[in-house]
């Protein structure tokens, strides 16, 4: 099934120049419908509140990380099928072992390109 | 601590702030640029913006060193309030030295007591896994 490009995607990073740049990358690949929230609490409140495709989230947040995010959304019965991507400079085995085991359908390491987004979106969400 | 050293870890906790809060308006005006050049090419034919987007993607691409940025600055102010509580180490009560590591101690462990160990901030040159090398891990994970 082709991939809805005007499906809703999230957006978690508690750096506003990040959400930016991320969104900005999302625009050029033709995904405009994209909200935003600058740590996993305030994301965790949006996904309960609207309906999202696809999570693209930082690990390094507070008062709620991203991998806590993701064990939220993962132990949440209506959420735990909405696609998870981490994007972050945690690339310790160790991260990637806890992301891995938590749910996450895939994984960025920081500083990352646009064709590495892209790949990584077309991993998770098929070919678009 | 001595006069010195809590004269030298004030200063270097306002620089620090210093490059941080520069680092963030350049960053605004970089971005506020791009934004506007990607709204200009929005109405301009395909075979003509194709150069000036993949320009615009560099931009964006390297833009998130402000982030990697931001966190090594984190790493730094942690190290010197770990510097100044080794240096308050040496003198006062055991009650005091007791105080003032532990506060050191919970501005490391961000996070849940479950992540401790896993919120490192980006490593140094060389010592960060690739993009590659995580696939790799991750694949094998499966």
């Amino acid at each position: 099934m082709a991939v809805d490009k005007n499906m809703a995607v999230l957006i978690v990073d508690d750096y506003k120049t990040m959400l930016r740049i991320i969104r900005n990358l999302l625009r050029q690949i033709g995904f405009n419908n994209v909200d935003e929230a600058s740590d996993g609490a305030t994301a965790l409140q949006k996904l309960r509140r609207d309906t999202f495709g696809l999570v693209i989230s930082d690990w390094n947040m507070e008062p709620m990380t991203g991998l806590q995010l993701l064990k939220e959304v993962r132990a949440d019965e209506k959420l735990r099928g909405t696609p998870f991507i981490m994007v972050t400079a945690e690339s310790k085995t160790e991260n990637v072992i806890a992301a891995k085991k938590a749910g996450v359908n895939n994984y960025i390491v920081k500083p990352f390109n646009a064709a590495t987004l892209k790949t990584k979106m077309t991993a998770v969400l098929g070919e678009f | 601590m001595t006069v010195e050293t809590a004269s030298a870890s004030g200063r270097a906790r306002a620089e620090i702030e210093s490059i941080d809060r520069e680092l963030q308006e350049a960053f605004d005006r970089i971005i506020d640029a791009v934004e506007r050049v990607m709204t200009a090419t929005e109405a301009m034919a395909p075979d003509l913006t194709a150069g000036i987007n993949a320009a615009v993607t560099e931009i964006l691409e390297a833009s998130s060193v402000r982030d990697i940025a931001g966190q090594r600055l984190t790493a730094v102010r942690v190290a010197v309030d770990r510097l100044e509580a080794d240096g308050t180490r040496n003198e006062g009560s055991p009650e005091r030295k007791r105080d003032k590591s532990a506060k050191v101690g919970e501005k490391q462990d961000r996070g849940s007591a479950s992540e401790s160990g896993l919120l490192n901030g980006p490593q140094l040159p060389g010592a960060a896994r690739t993009q590659t090398e995580v696939d790799a891990l991750f694949d094998k994970l499966d």
